[in-house]
């Protein structure tokens, strides 16, 4: 039998059949692995795009004082992109989600999600009263203004001068100089004999306030003096000054982006110009300057809350036992004074949004102005009013 | 000798059967053959031992890979490194043991703040068969996550858990660094993968 002509062809490529049978089963299995290698890195990839959404978040309610909704199909580089969403729980609770896609939103090769918790660490202090007082009462001279409610445990009498006017509510455990006996014009309903009221507990948010401060580092005054007397623009705090006073003067804006513990000592801001603004990364949160001696904003300075609505106050709370604890004058005060143990003087167009004095004396056209929202005030307690992820609600999540 | 005929019909010179091969064509052709089949054979255990050496180092870095994934992905998750709880009894923290607390699920599967306890998830290898990597889930009772036991990884020569930023104080961890080594045997050869991953505790 002699072999045809093509046979050598056919056996030649039968060879070359199972060679590739074999190979082919070989690349299936190693292109497998590759793949799976692959989408494992893609994962990773997407998983840390999401993780990128979540700190940009963070980053961005922090600084819109927490009005920043999200974004979508934000690029990263080259490598992907991804999508955040921010939705409200409460006032200071947001969730986050966060979604990274490899190589983009519309045909995924990998996609990860994450879901987070964050919110800004706060305390809700009511102040009801324009003016809270306790036994030491109010003192109201020459047309001293009071443009809300006012709450004593002692009595509201009427000093020097005429004109004085409370626009709200007087209630004193006591007695008030009301028209026409006296010369106090109360437009709203004045209460003689109305029972003995409490000030707003505030010891927690002053630890608070206490702790962030010392947590922002501490500055000797001794050992840099012009750290302690700010006669230009700059932001301060948080941060707790030890060993000399506080001062602001020279018409310099200062910036207060966190809590202020003066040990000790005290605080004082002079010249007309001078203004101590609460940053605008707070939004409707306040902070506070805690001042272990006397508050002087006798020769001008203001304190500014920020635009928010509601806005964030700064409260300017002295331990001081003084009869003058918190002395205001020529200033536009915007903010929230606290002097449990000492004394509060206001004269010479003062104007101060709310406070809470042991005693307090106005003088001179004077002007307590209240804010609605200081009945709900929320201050913050953490470092710089920051948002933050809460704890514990960090998860992977499957559906965007 | 008397010949006597045939009763059928003899091959003539018009009909003689087709010249068979010669016996060295014979032993040729043989040898052709025999040198193909050799060919073919040793193409054929080259492969065999190919593919298993590929198919175990496939398996061995699949397994590893898994297991890391997991491992990292669910540290990030966590809020802690405990040193051990009641229900995780005997098993704690250590270089080789690691225990994980979590919030508890609600019923949507979202975290949800602890009333009555946590959930726990502890990874070890078997102790009755340590090439074998155990996920064991210990879930509060007002969680929607499932109490289990299972196998997460095989092949596991080596499991390693390092803690930051104190490796001897594990629940101070901020992040963990898990190192896995895999092995498997294809014929003689043992074939090892191993991985160090660091994650960061985001609940923490």
């Amino acid at each position: 039998m002699k072999m045809k002509k093509g046979q050598m062809m056919i056996i030649g490529l039968i060879f070359l059949m199972v060679v590739l049978i074999l190979a082919a089963a070989l690349f299936s299995r190693v292109a497998g692995y590759l793949r799976f290698g692959s989408n494992s890195i893609l994962r990773e990839q997407a998983t840390n795009l999401a993780e990128a959404g979540i700190d940009r978040a963070i980053w961005k309610l922090n600084e819109t004082a927490g009005s920043y909704t999200g974004e979508t199909n934000t690029p990263l580089g080259t490598t992907g992109s991804f999508t955040v969403g921010v939705a409200d729980k409460t006032a200071s609770l947001k969730t986050i989600t966060s979604t990274g896609y490899i190589p983009n939103s519309t045909t995924p090769k990998a996609k990860r999600t994450i879901k987070v918790e964050v919110l800004i660490s706060n305390q809700s202090i009511s102040f009801h009263y324009a003016v809270q007082t306790l036994e030491g009462g109010v003192t109201m001279s020459n047309s001293a203004t009071i443009n809300g409610n006012v709450y004593t445990n002692g009595n509201i009498s009427a000093g020097n001068g005429s004109g004085q006017i409370i626009t709200g509510d007087a209630y004193a455990v006591g007695t008030i100089d009301e028209e026409p006996a006296g010369p106090i014009n109360v437009q709203g309903e004045a209460v003689e004999g109305a029972p003995s009221k409490d000030a707003p507990d505030i010891t927690a948010l002053v630890d608070d306030f206490k702790g962030a401060a010392e947590a922002g580092g501490i500055t000797n005054c001794i050992d840099t003096p012009a750290e302690c007397l700010i006669n230009t623009s700059r932001d301060i705090g948080p941060r707790k000054y030890v060993n000399g006073d506080l001062t602001i003067a020279n018409n310099a804006i200062v910036i207060l982006k966190g809590a202020i513990w003066v040990e000790n000592k005290n605080f004082s801001m002079s010249q007309g110009g001078t203004t101590l603004k609460l940053d605008e990364s707070f939004g409707s949160n306040g902070t506070g300057i805690v001042v272990d001696g006397k508050v002087d904003l006798t020769q001008g300075g203001n304190l500014q809350p920020t635009t928010a609505n509601p806005k964030g106050y700064i409260m300017v709370i002295s331990n001081s036992t003084a009869s003058d604890a918190v002395k205001i004058s020529q200033s536009g005060a915007t903010g929230i004074f606290y002097v449990l143990q000492g004394e509060g003087k206001l004269s010479q167009s003062a104007h101060v949004a709310a406070l809470v004095a042991k005693t307090l004396t106005m003088l001179q056209s004077s002007t307590l102005d209240y804010d609605t929202g200081l009945a709900d005030a929320r201050f913050s307690t953490g470092p710089g009013g920051s948002w933050q992820i809460k704890r514990g609600s960090y998860h992977f999540t499957i559906s965007p | 000798m008397n010949h006597k005929k045939p009763n059928y019909p003899l091959p003539t010179t018009n009909n003689q059967l087709a010249p068979g091969v010669t016996l060295v064509e014979l032993i040729a052709g043989l040898g052709i053959i025999g040198v193909i089949i050799v060919m073919l054979a040793s193409l054929y255990f080259a492969h065999t031992r190919l593919f298993s050496n590929q198919n175990t180092s496939i398996e061995v870095a699949s397994q590893n890979r898994l297991a890391v994934d997991e491992i990292t992905n669910q540290i990030r998750e966590s809020e802690a490194v405990v040193s051990s709880c009641t229900a995780c009894s005997p098993d704690s923290t250590s270089q080789t043991i690691l225990i994980l607390q979590l919030w508890p699920l609600d019923a949507n599967g979202d975290p949800t703040e602890p009333t009555t306890g946590n959930d726990y998830i502890i990874y070890k290898r078997d102790s009755s068969d340590n090439t074998k990597l155990i996920k064991k889930i210990v879930a509060d009772t007002s969680s929607s996550r499932q109490s289990s036991e299972k196998i997460l990884a095989t092949n596991i020569s080596s499991l390693t858990f390092t803690y930051e930023p104190d490796n001897n104080d594990p629940p101070s961890a901020t992040a963990v660094t898990v190192s896995i080594t895999t092995t498997g045997k294809s014929g003689a050869k043992t074939l090892t993968t191993t991985q160090s991953v660091k994650a960061v505790l985001r609940n923490k």
